[in-house]
């Protein structure tokens, strides 16, 4: 299947490139076979955009597609911060939690202070503490978990399990 | 002075030898006197003479032959009289051991005269060699001894003894008996009359005609494994073949002739093979493999596996050899019943059907033998494949007591606790349901839906799910199920807790935290959104904590307005009694 892709053009450079393959694209299009030419696999040419359009799926709840883009982006740029969180988020909702710890983990550590997800404006550092509180809650790691809501709240807690999901509950709201 | 008398008379005897007068020993066949003939072989002579154109009135004649050549047929009188002298025989007999005598004298008139057969005799060609008949004719040997051949001519009016001229000898020839089997035609015969005697004598060829002399045969017969086997001729030498043929086809039996033929010091031998086999055998034909699934039934129809030159396929019986044990065999007629082989019927066949299930596809040897009334037998391999049904497990061990909430429904995927092997049966696993008295159950792709009737609340219903393969059982597990009513707003017994996804906003875990419990479910409502359906889910208690359960939830999307969820957990503790339900209500935005 021939997935239709937005080709962003970001820069004269990039558009040196495109004009030849749009132009192949056009006037060769009678005589190629596009189904055997392109896969099932997401190709990312312009990753901002691509991330937003992630953000838009995960709001439409079309998780596997965010997956698969993110899974693209990460291809190319496997420190990718956006990418990263977003897939925290997928795994944590499927309840693999060793992944959900191992990419919101590789987020923080490249995430600036001020972090601002591309696919969700909303989305910064704090959610990323969260996500790594809840893996490893529903882990069974409350130490870890209480770790990370330190970081959040920026109080020195150590709750136990019952007042730790009461406070998840809380910072998740 | 009778010395002297002799004499004379000799010398007149002499000097009266006619001229033209001939005496011949000759074949009454080919009317020469240099004649050929085998051992054994009638040898007819004549006694030809030419007393030329004077007549006569007798003739004296002489033989010497020899005897261990040569075997006088008629011993009493050996010579016939022949036509020429018609009138006394006055000497017909053996004159010695060597010797036979025939004279013939006639009385009266007319007189012959010219040539003709004076008497016919019979001999035997009896040692090989050459062999001679002789006139006698020495004139002092034989005249003193009175066996001189001569005949009497007339002159003067009176007869007058006379020598012949020419006395002509029969030289024979007695060639070696021949005794020859006739191969050919003896196997021939054997192929084309199976099971028939062979009269072996028919197939000699005996040189020699004199009746039929008695054969002599030595017979050894062996099986095509050296194992000699016994042999008889009947009084007409006709070999008994009834009870040498082969039984089992393939095999053959080596018959192997020596036919002798004893005449006077020569002895005539021929050797022959002969080559039995048995048209009369049934002879199996390959049989196919038998495959079946296990607990299943496959037939095989004997018949048609057999030819039978005889046409006896209804009297032919069969049996079994090393018939495994982990098969039984129905079809059964119980007079032709024998248990220790297997079973067989008429019209004959066999029924398997294996006896345990099979892990995987095995296959088991066995010798199907057939026989007929003759006791003729073939035996055939026959290979009995079973193959395993297919392994479904459903393991409902999480799910194995589920708690419901009163008039709601509860789904629960069956892939997710399935194992079958080999996947290319997935598809063909069929599923059926025994409902509970209060709760039925419905499975749909092999999703299982359980309805608590309206209204009812309860405890331990037990439903039953079984999976079939070609009719046949594969698995069956039981849920035990328990419906619980929703308790109201104000009961809150033990933390209800729901944690939002921080990204994924619609996704979320309800979170109970709850010692000695064995289970729990949670129902969650969503009472403002009658578009959502409400859901009934199993909670899982988290591996590091033995008091805090778990289930996430995933809604399609996150309605603008926000969606408000009610969550009720029910469950039973570890000694099976209900705890009191606890509930939260959410609003999530």
């Amino acid at each position: 299947m021939f997935l239709g892709r937005h080709f962003a053009l970001n820069n004269f450079t990039k558009g040196c490139f495109f004009i030849p393959i749009f132009c192949l694209y056009i006037f060769g299009c009678n005589d190629r076979d596009y189904d055997s030419l392109v896969k099932d696999e997401v190709i990312v040419v312009d990753k901002a955009a691509d991330l937003k359009k992630a953000g838009k799926k995960i709001t439409e709840g079309k998780v596997d597609d965010a997956m698969g883009i993110f899974t693209a982006v990460l291809k190319e740029d496997e420190a990718n911060v956006d990418a990263n969180a977003g897939l925290a988020s997928i795994y944590l909702s499927t309840n693999q939690f060793s992944d959900a710890i191992k990419h919101a983990n590789v987020a923080l550590e490249k995430a600036d202070a001020d972090y601002q997800a591309t696919f969700n404006s909303r989305v910064g550092k704090r959610h990323l503490h969260l996500i790594l509180a809840q893996a490893y809650f529903y882990s069974g790691d409350f130490n870890k978990s209480n770790d990370q809501i330190r970081q959040v709240v920026n109080r020195n807690v150590d709750l136990p399990p019952d007042a730790l999901a009461k406070e998840l509950q809380r910072l998740a709201r | 002075m009778n010395k002297l008398i002799s004499r004379i008379f000799l010398i007149l005897l002499f000097k009266g030898v006619v001229d033209c007068a001939e005496i011949r020993l000759r074949s009454v066949d080919s009317l020469k006197s240099d004649i050929t003939v085998q051992q054994g072989d009638l040898i007819d002579l004549e006694i030809f003479v030419d007393v030329g154109d004077i007549p006569s009135a007798g003739v004296e004649v002489y033989l010497t032959y020899e005897p261990d050549k040569l075997r006088l047929v008629n011993q009493e009188t050996p010579f016939v009289q022949g036509p020429f002298y018609t009138g006394t025989v006055v000497l017909n007999k053996i004159v010695s051991t060597t010797e036979i005598g025939f004279a013939v004298i006639s009385n009266a008139a007319p007189y012959p005269k010219g040539r003709g057969i004076v008497a016919k005799v019979q001999f035997v060609g009896r040692g090989s060699g050459k062999a001679r008949i002789l006139f006698n004719r020495d004139p002092k040997l034989h005249w003193n001894k009175g066996k001189y051949t001569l005949f009497t001519q007339f002159k003067d009016g009176k007869p007058r003894l006379r020598s012949f001229k020419d006395l002509v000898d029969a030289n024979i020839e007695v060639k070696n008996t021949l005794v020859k089997i006739d191969r050919y035609d003896l196997q021939r015969f054997v192929s084309e009359n199976p099971g028939k005697n062979v009269p072996l004598d028919k197939f000699v060829i005996i040189s020699g005609t004199e009746g039929r002399p008695k054969l002599n045969w030595v017979l050894n017969a062996e099986d095509d494994k050296g194992r000699p086997k016994k042999v008889e001729l009947n009084v007409a030498n006709q070999l008994i073949v009834g009870d040498l043929l082969p039984k089992s086809k393939g095999e053959v039996v080596k018959v192997d002739l020596r036919v002798s033929l004893k005449i006077g010091d020569s002895l005539a031998i021929d050797t022959a093979t002969l080559w039995l086999d048995n048209k009369g055998i049934p002879v199996l034909i390959r049989f196919p493999e038998l495959s079946f699934r296990a607990g299943s039934e496959e037939i095989l129809l004997l018949d048609n596996f057999v030819k039978d030159m005889d046409h006896k396929n209804a009297e032919l019986s069969w049996g079994i050899d090393g018939m495994p044990v982990a098969l039984v065999i129905g079809g059964v007629s119980v007079n032709r019943l024998d248990k220790s082989k297997g079973i067989i019927d008429n019209p004959p066949r066999l029924t398997f059907r294996s006896l345990n299930p099979v892990a995987n596809t095995k296959k088991f040897k066995m010798f199907v033998t057939v026989t007929d009334p003759d006791g003729n037998f073939d035996r055939g391999e026959l290979e009995v494949s079973v193959q395993p049904l297919p392994f479904v497990k459903l393991d409902l061990t999480l799910p194995n007591t589920v708690s419901l909430i009163k008039n709601e429904e509860h789904h629960i995927d069956l892939n997710r606790y399935l194992e079958i092997e080999p996947r290319e049966v997935f598809n063909d696993i069929v599923w059926e349901a025994i409902p509970s008295e209060h709760v039925s159950v419905i499975i749909k792709n092999r999703i299982l839906t359980l309805r608590p009737q309206r209204d009812w609340i309860g405890a331990s219903e037990k439903v039953k799910v079984i999976a079939k393969f070609e009719n046949k059982k594969v698995e069956e597990t039981a849920i035990t199920i328990s419906v619980f009513d929703l308790p109201t707003d104000t009961e809150k017994t033990f933390p209800v807790i729901l944690i939002r996804n921080p990204i994924l906003r619609y996704e979320f875990k309800i979170v109970s935290i709850l010692d000695n419990v064995a289970d729990l479910t949670v129902g969650l409502t969503f009472p403002e959104s009658p578009d959502l359906t409400p859901r009934t889910l199993m909670m899982k208690r988290i591996d590091q904590a033995q008091n805090v359960w778990t289930v996430g939830y995933q809604l399609d999307s996150l309605p603008k307005d926000g969606v408000k969820v009610v969550a009720t957990v029910i469950g039973r503790d570890n000694l099976g009694q209900d705890i009191s339900p606890s509930m939260s209500t959410f609003i999530l935005r």
